[in-house]
This record gives structure tokens, C-alpha cells and sequence, in this order.
């Protein structure tokens, strides 16, 4: 402190006596005279205000210092005397120049479809595709895209792992596996899940005729078992799991689900849903349609049901009952965009068979 | 409790090879252990020490081999665990050596362009490593965190510094366990890696520190089977924002271990003097690696066709429609998919049964998961897991050879299956092909020993296991290809013979890039 005072003592007596210069003359040499003393006395200054500053307010220190100074020398005594008031507003008052050196930025919220977009993958499906399928392509490209597929909807991307088993790169097949065997395991554990669920209700009392009566028999706990053991069936066939024998295997096993939670609670919609997507795949196009119906008489709406109606129809060749349904979807106001497509393909060429 | 065990209580004063292993031999049940047994027995002149090196000391049980009389020493190290951790000091470091720890780093990122400085770098820090570059220093030093924060600064593309500092300090602490181990080495003539990852890296050390060869023999390829944990991992933290992912582009810390474990290799590459691959494919991909060309050439598994031969005689005139996998049971053998194929077999030939004779202690989860899905398929009476099994007491009784692998090298089993008049379908998958179809114009002669199918394909693996139990003539045409395969290119003896030359070399100090060489053991 002692120091300080000392050379504010310096700065006054050299600002004064640079002062005292312009008094006598105002020649060239003077001025200079006076501009060199007057520098001498802001870098004094300057250094007196640089060791009061609190350490907080001494960064960047070139920017700092420079300011400092560019006031002291700039604006003749009334500089110094901005610097005190600050440096003692700093110092007895840190909160009103405080410096908050971090501050908690809240993430940007995106409108929810937008997010799950973006969430879902940066790169196209047929993009994918295309760099994937192409033998031009280095490895390190295709492990690019790869990663980015992780991203994607398993029922998308799994048709193109699945493509990529055999790819010529053993990294490629490797990863290719290991993202398929994860999907795989994740439905294997709520499968595991699921039945651990049904041996649970039916520890505590099996179906039958009698038991259905007794009071405590867990009948909304088989229902649930039931029918996600036969939702987890059918993800496995949905996505392209399960091929082959396998395939036939889970269609099987999701029919049976189905058909005991069924057994149990004939009313409930989404199950006589799931029943006839099931034996559609089964290739029972009557068993089909008499449980869509099923489904839209359980509450289930036009929207869920009558594309599927549509689809047994296009697939037996009745393409008159495809326009019936696609021409009672064209009025339904919640219609999703890929549908909108379809229905108005159906209901135009409706109109030009009309025409004929 | 392998504390206790005598055979790991061996120590010598010098040894003739060190056999640096990295999670096999003798804790580890399968393939790369078997094979790492042959050799130290059919060397029975040469003494050999051990360096066993592993994660954490709970992770391994007693040992799963007897260790052969010419080990003379054997030492384990686990590389996970708090063992010699220094206390907390405050230290200014040294500037110069992590100036110098930059220009390793710069190699690393491109060694191509940075191979004089790098291999300058390289030798600075290794011969530092218990000095100015100590784990003190790394772990407390100012110029330690200075460098550290710089890097993070001009380097992280992951906002989180707290998981930078960590993943830095888990992903380097190893390599100073392994540097004091080279300082406690007792003397041996020549070293000998299994593999590249932190073996070859102590490989590379030893070689640096006692100018003694250094043989690299290489199974499957460490630092692509790391690649792909890696990238599948879960545990490794991506703190990235939507705004400023790339969903083309691996997390940062990912891309950090994998260039890591990416070095590791080069300099146990660098280092070595004979590089060994089971297979042409995997030579290529050593020196895609950066391996030096001149110093790679391929030596193939062999069995004891005389011994497994014997086999032939005790099977039934029926072959009988058993199905068998031999391996442990963990994800790397995808077993769940030879399960699936069973459920397609059972549904057309529903005597057939599937065997699964391996350990399943090595992963208790997927062994679970393996006994789930067999009881999910209803297939109890089908599948049966037997556990560790003598080959010569199951062979006879077997008909077919599967192996459903997602990654394999050179599959001692097909080979033990061949010999015993058993033919095999495998997935396609390092060498496997080339053990069924043939590799040579007069090993491809001989016919089909088996079938390959892809990986992951329950279905193509059904068919090929029906097409050989209910075709007779195929299976004797298999069958009788993989004996005179297995008698032709796949023998103790072949594998011996280029064994034997490949020490010979290494004890007199010969290597392919200099003068004196004379040419590899011809295959």
C-alpha cells in the first residue's frame, strides 16, 4: 500500500509538472514535452489501477491494461478519477460488476416430431442404401453410415443390416451383427420378461372353465401377459428378426397369445388388431378380415383398420371393395401423410373407372 | 485361490522365450490357450517364461491348463486394478517431456507423415517411463494438466471435460504397469506376443529396453476385434447435443479409444521382428495395419492328426444325427443362432439333437440367455449343453461339426473334427473357408470337407445341417475330404517345423529387412 501511495505521489507531480509546461508556451517541442510527461503519468496510473483491480476483472490483461490506460491518458483527470469510483465500486461492491463465468444455457426445445426426426437419423434410408450396396465405397464410409443407422427405427434399419452380413469387409459384417444382436437381445429380454409374467398368473391358477369363475383368479394378468408375448412375437416378424422357419415360428406363437388373451376378453380392440395383422402374414386372409372387423366393432378406428381391410382385398384382386375402403378413409380427417397418397391414387382412379 | 496353486508360484533367474499373454493361457479356456499349450509342449527344450496379463484379479478363476514342465517362470499382472498407485504429490513436471508426449500424439494421429519424430518421440517416453515421465507426473503433475486441458481445449469434440480427464487417465494408467513390469523382466533371449493390445505393447517395451527379438503371433486381429466393441460398446459416454451431433460420426471417446488401441498395434508392429498371421487374409490386414511387409508371413494351426485319427475307428456305421458345437459359451460364438437353426432342424427331423460342449462360467449372462431361448423355442429335448468335454471321448459320438462363429481365426476344432472322420459347417468367417473348400489348386481338389454359410443366419445354417444328415453320400464325401486335408496341410509337425525355425531365427537375431535374412519357413 505503501508502494501505491508512493507512486500515485510520482503520477500527481509528473501530471502537474506536464501541466505547468503548456502554462509557459505552446511551441511544437513543449507539446511534445508535455505529451511525453502526461504518458509517463497515465502508465503510472495505470499500474497503481492494475494492482487495485480485483484479479477477476484482469482478464483479458492486454485489453485490460490498454483500456486502462487509453482513460488516464485520453481524458485528463477526469479519467483517473472513472477509474477510482470504479475500482472502488469493484472492490467494496463486487456483485455489480460481477462476472458470472458460467452460466447454464437451457438445451433448445424442438418441436417433438422434429426432435424424434432428428434423433432418428441425419441420413436418408435410401442414401443408406445406396453407399452401403456400393463396392466403390471404402469401409471407414460404409462404418459411417452404419453408426448413423443405429439411429434409425430397428424396422427400418434392419433390412439393411441384415443385407450386410455378408459383406465382403469383416468389420462391416461384425458391426452389422453386433447392432442386429442388440435389437435382438433387447426383444429376447422382454420376452423373458413377458412370459416370466404369464408363469407368475398362471402359478396362481391356470385357465380353465372353473377357475374363470373363482374369485381369485388373475385374469387381467394373463390378459397382459398374454397379449405382450404376443406383441414381442410380432415386433420380432415386423422388423425382419425372425426369417425363414423362425418367422413362421413367431407368427405362430403371436397367434396363440392372441388367441388365449382373446379367449379371456373378447372386447378389446388393439388384440383383434394385432389378430388380424397376424393372420394376414399367415396368408388366412378370411380369419383376416372377420378380425379387423372384430377390431373396428371393439372401438378401434377406420384409420387402424380399414388400410388392412384394404390391403386383404388388393392382395385377393377385389379391387372395387379396395376403393369401398380407401373411398371411407378419404373422410377421415386425421389421415396420416403416407396414407393420403394411397387414397387419393384409389378414389382418382375410382373416378376415371366411373368415367368409363 | 490360483494364489495357492504351485505351478503359478514358479520363478527363474532367465528364460530361453517370454510368452507375453494377454487374457488366455492358463486362466482363459479356448482356442489361442490350446494353441499356446502346444507350443510350449512341443518345444520341450526350450524354458519359457510366462507373463500372464489380465483386468481385474476377480475376473479369473484357478487356471484352466496345467502349466507344461519347460515353464520355468510365471508372473500375472492385471491391468484394471489400483496396484501401485502412487500417493497424491504435488509436482511442476516436466514441460520438455509433454512437449514430446505431443509429438508422439502427432504420430499416432498420421504416422505416415511423422515416422522420424514419432519413433524419436517414442523412444524418449519409453525410456522415461519409471523417470521424468513417471505415473506421478501423469497423474499429478501441473504440466500434466496443463497438457491436458490444452488438448481438451484444441482437440475434444465432446463438451464434457470430466469425462475427458477420466477417459485420458483410464485409457493411459496401463501403460505404467506395463512399463514396471519391463523393469522387473528377468533376462530371456527372445519375447513372444499372442496378440497386439497391451501384450504387444509390453512386446514392444521389452524390445526397446533390452534390444532382445520380439516374435508377434497374431490368431484373430486384436485391434479390429476392439473396433468393433468398441463401436457396439455402451459404457463409453456421448455427450453430444442434437445440434451438435453427426449421426455418421462416432462419439469422440470412442474414437479415442479405438486410435488408442490403433497405436498400441503399430508399435508392437513396429517392433516386431517376425509378424505371424494364421491366414493370407489376415496378413493383408496386418500390414493394412501398418505391420512392415517384409516381416509377415502366415504359419497355420496343426493338430495331432495321429492322436484324433485314432477316432475314426470307434465311430458307430450309422453317423449319427448329433449336431456339435465345440466352443465356450459367450457372444463371440453366437450360439443363439445355431439354437435357432436347431428349432428349423427339429421342426423336419425332430430325432436330431445339437450339442453345446464348452465351458459356460466365462459368461454367465449369455450362457443364460443361451438356456432361455432354448426354452423360449421349446426346444428342451433337442438341445443339450455339456460343458467342458475330452474330444476324444466326444467326437465318435458326434456327426457333424458346427460352428456358428461371428469371428474366428483358424478353428483348432474343425480341424480335431476332420481328423476324427467328422465334417463341419461353419459360418464364414477368418480361415474357415478356407479349411472347408480348400486354399491351394491341390487342396481344393480334395472336395468339400463341410459347407459355409453366413454369419447370423439361422436359417442357411438349418439347411446345410439337414443337407448332410439326410444325404449319406455327402457326408462320407466330407468326411473322407477333411481327413486327407487335415493329413496334408493342418499337422503337429508342419506347425512345429516352421515353429521351430521361427525361434531359431529369433535366437540368432535374424529378421527379413536386414542383409543376412535367408527366407521364411516355407509352408
Amino acid at each position: 500500500m505503501m508502494a501505491v501511495g508512493k507512486q500515485l505521489l510520482v503520477a500527481i507531480s509528473t501530471e502537474l509538472a506536464a501541466f505547468s509546461l503548456l502554462g509557459n508556451s505552446h511551441e511544437a517541442g513543449v507539446l511534445v514535452a508535455y505529451f511525453g510527461l502526461h504518458a509517463i503519468a497515465s502508465l503510472l496510473v495505470c499500474g497503481i489501477a492494475w494492482r487495485l483491480l480485483p484479479a477477476y476483472l484482469r482478464q483479458p490483461w492486454w485489453t485490460v491494461l490498454a483500456l486502462l490506460f487509453s482513460f488516464a491518458f485520453f481524458i485528463p483527470g477526469l479519467g483517473v478519477v472513472s477509474m477510482v469510483v470504479v475500482i472502488h465500486i469493484a472492490r467494496r461492491y463486487p456483485s455489480v460488476v460481477g462476472v458470472e463465468r458460467y452460466v447454464e444455457i437451457k438445451e433448445p426445445q424442438f418441436h417433438s416430431n422434429e426432435k424424434e426426426k432428428r434423433e432418428q437419423s441425419d441420413i436418408r434410408v435410401s442414401q443408406a442404401r445406396r453407399i452401403l450396396h456400393d463396392p466403390t465405397q471404402g469401409v471407414e464410409t460404409k462404418l459411417r453410415v452404419l453408426i448413423a443407422l443405429q439411429h434409425m427405427r430397428p424396422k427400418v434399419a434392419i433390412p439393411l443390416l441384415q443385407g450386410l452380413l455378408a459383406d465382403r469387409a469383416e468389420d462391416i459384417r461384425l458391426l452389422a451383427y453386433s447392432m442386429m444382436d442388440a435389437w435382438e437381445k433387447d426383444i429376447t429380454v422382454r420376452l423373458q420378461t413377458a412370459q416370466t409374467q404369464l408363469d407368475a398368473a398362471v402359478a396362481k391358477g391356470p385357465v380353465t372353465k372353473e377357475s374363470r369363475q373363482d374369485v381369485g383368479f388373475d385374469k387381467i394378468g394373463h390378459i397382459n401377459a398374454h397379449r405382450k408375448l404376443a406383441e414381442l412375437y410380432w415386433e420380432q416378424v415386423d422388423t425382419g428378426l425372425a426369417r425363414g422357419d423362425l418367422r413362421t415360428f413367431a407368427l405362430q406363437k403371436a397367434k396363440t397369445h392372441c388367441e388365449d388373451a382373446l379367449g379371456l376378453d373378447a372386447l378389446i380392440g388393439g388384440l383383434w388388431l394385432l389378430y388380424g395383422l397376424v393372420l394376414i402374414e399367415m396368408q388366412q386372409p378370411d380369419g383376416a378380415h372377420r378380425a379387423l372387423l372384430l377390431a373396428r366393432k371393439a372401438g378401434m378406428s377406420d384409420v387402424q383398420v380399414l388400410p388392412h381391410l384394404a390391403r386383404i382385398a388388393f392382395d385377393a384382386g377385389r379391387y372395387r371393395e379396395v376403393q369401398k375402403w380407401m373411398g371411407r378413409l378419404d373422410r377421415q380427417e386425421n389421415l396420416p401423410h403416407h396414407l393420403r397418397n394411397a387414397v387419393r391414387y384409389w378414389i382418382g382412379n375410382r373416378m376415371v373407372d366411373l368415367s368409363l | 485361490m490360483s494364489d495357492l496353486d504351485p505351478d503359478l508360484q514358479r520363478r527363474a533367474d532367465s528364460a530361453d522365450v517370454a510368452l507375453l499373454l494377454e487374457g488366455t493361457f492358463p486362466f482363459v479356456a479356448g482356442g489361442v490357450s490350446s494353441w499356446v499349450n502346444q507350443i510350449i509342449n512341443g518345444f520341450p527344450h526350450l524354458r519359457f517364461a510366462i507373463v500372464f496379463l489380465g483386468s481385474r484379479k476377480q475376473d479369473y478363476g484357478v487356471p484352466k491348463f496345467k502349466l507344461p514342465a519347460n515353464v520355468v517362470h510365471f508372473e500375472a499382472h492385471y491391468l484394471s486394478g489400483e496396484e501401485g498407485r502412487p500417493p497424491v504429490t504435488h509436482l511442476k513436471g516436466d514441460k520438455e517431456m509433454f512437449a514430446t508426449s505431443e509429438d508422439l500424439h502427432t504420430y499416432f494421429r498420421n504416422p505416415k507423415d511423422n515416422a522420424v519424430m514419432g519413433a524419436q518421440a517414442l523412444g524418449t517416453i519409453v525410456g522415461e517411463l519409471q523417470g521424468r515421465m513417471n505415473r506421478s507426473e501423469f497423474l499429478f503433475s501441473e504440466a500434466s494438466w496443463n497438457y491436458t486441458t490444452r488438448m481438451y481445449q484444441e482437440r475434444c469434440t465432446d463438451p464434457s471435460f470430466v469425462d475427458y480427464f477420466w477417459t485420458v487417465r483410464t485409457m493411459h494408467t496401463p501403460i505404467w504397469t506395463l512399463s514396471k513390469i519391463v523393469e522387473t523382466m528377468i533376462p530371456c533371449k527372445c519375447y513372444h506376443t499372442v496378440s497386439t493390445g497391451y501384450a504387444g505393447f509390453l512386446g514392444a517395451l521389452l524390445k526397446r529396453r533390452y534390444q532382445k527379438p520380439l516374435i508377434l503371433s497374431e490368431h484373430g486381429i486384436y485391434t479390429k476385434e476392439r473396433r468393433i466393441d468398441l463401436y457396439a460398446a455402451q459404457w463409453i459416454a456421448d455427450n453430444r447435443s442434437v445440434l451438435q451431433r453427426d449421426a455418421t460420426e462416432a462419439g469422440y471417446f470412442r474414437q479415442a479409444w479405438i486410435r488408442f488401441f490403433e497405436a498400441l498395434g503399430r508399435m508392437c508392429y513396429d517392433a516386431s521382428d517376425q509378424i505371424i498371421a494364421l491366414y493370407e487374409a489376415n496378413r493383408l490386414r496386418q500390414v493394412q495395419d501398418g505391420a512392415n511387409e517384409l516381416r509377415t508371413f502366415n504359419i497355420p494351426n496343426g493338430i495331432d492328426v495321429v492322436r484324433f485319427g485314432e477316432l475314426r475307428a470307434l465311430r458307430p456305421a450309422v453317423t449319427p444325427k448329433v449336431c456339435c458345437l465345440i466352443g465356450r459359451v459367450v457372444p463371440i460364438k453366437d450360439i443363439k443362432t445355431y439354437i435357432r437353426a436347431m428349432r428349423v432342424v427339429a421342426n423336419r427331423l425332430p430325432e436330431a439333437e445339437a450339442w453345446i460342449a464348452g465351458p459356460e462360467d466365462e459368461s454367465p449372462a449369455y450362457a443364460k440367455e443361451c438356456h432361455d431361448l432354448t426354452k423360449s423355442l421349446g426346444l428342451e429335448n433337442n438341445v443339450k449343453f455339456l460343458g467342458f468335454q475330452k474330444l476324444t471321448e466326444l467326437l465318435p459320438k458326434v456327426g457333424l461339426g458346427v460352428l456358428s462363429s461371428i469371428s474366428e481365426a483358424l478353428p483348432l476344432v474343425l480341424l480335431e473334427g476332420y481328423a476324427a472322420g467328422v465334417p463341419g459347417v461353419s459360418t464364414d468367417v477368418g480361415s474357415c473357408r478356407q479349411l472347408i473348400y480348400g486354399l491351394t489348386e491341390d487342396d481344393v481338389a480334395m472336395g468339400a470337407s463341410g459347407e459355409v454359410v453366413g454369419i447370423a443366419d439361422p436359417q442357411a445354417l438349418a439347411e446345410s445341417i439337414l443337407s448332410f444328415f439326410t444325404d449319406d453320400a455327402k457326408w462320407q464325401a466330407a468326411s473322407k475330404a477333411g481327413v486327407e486335408r487335415v493329413n496334408k496341410f493342418y499337422t503337429h509337425p508342419l506347425m512345429f517345423a516352421r515353429y521351430g525355425e521361427v525361434y531359431r531365427r529369433a535366437l540368432a537375431g535374424e529378421r527379413a529387412d536386414t542383409p543376412d535374412f535367408t527366407g521364411w519357413p516355407a509352408l
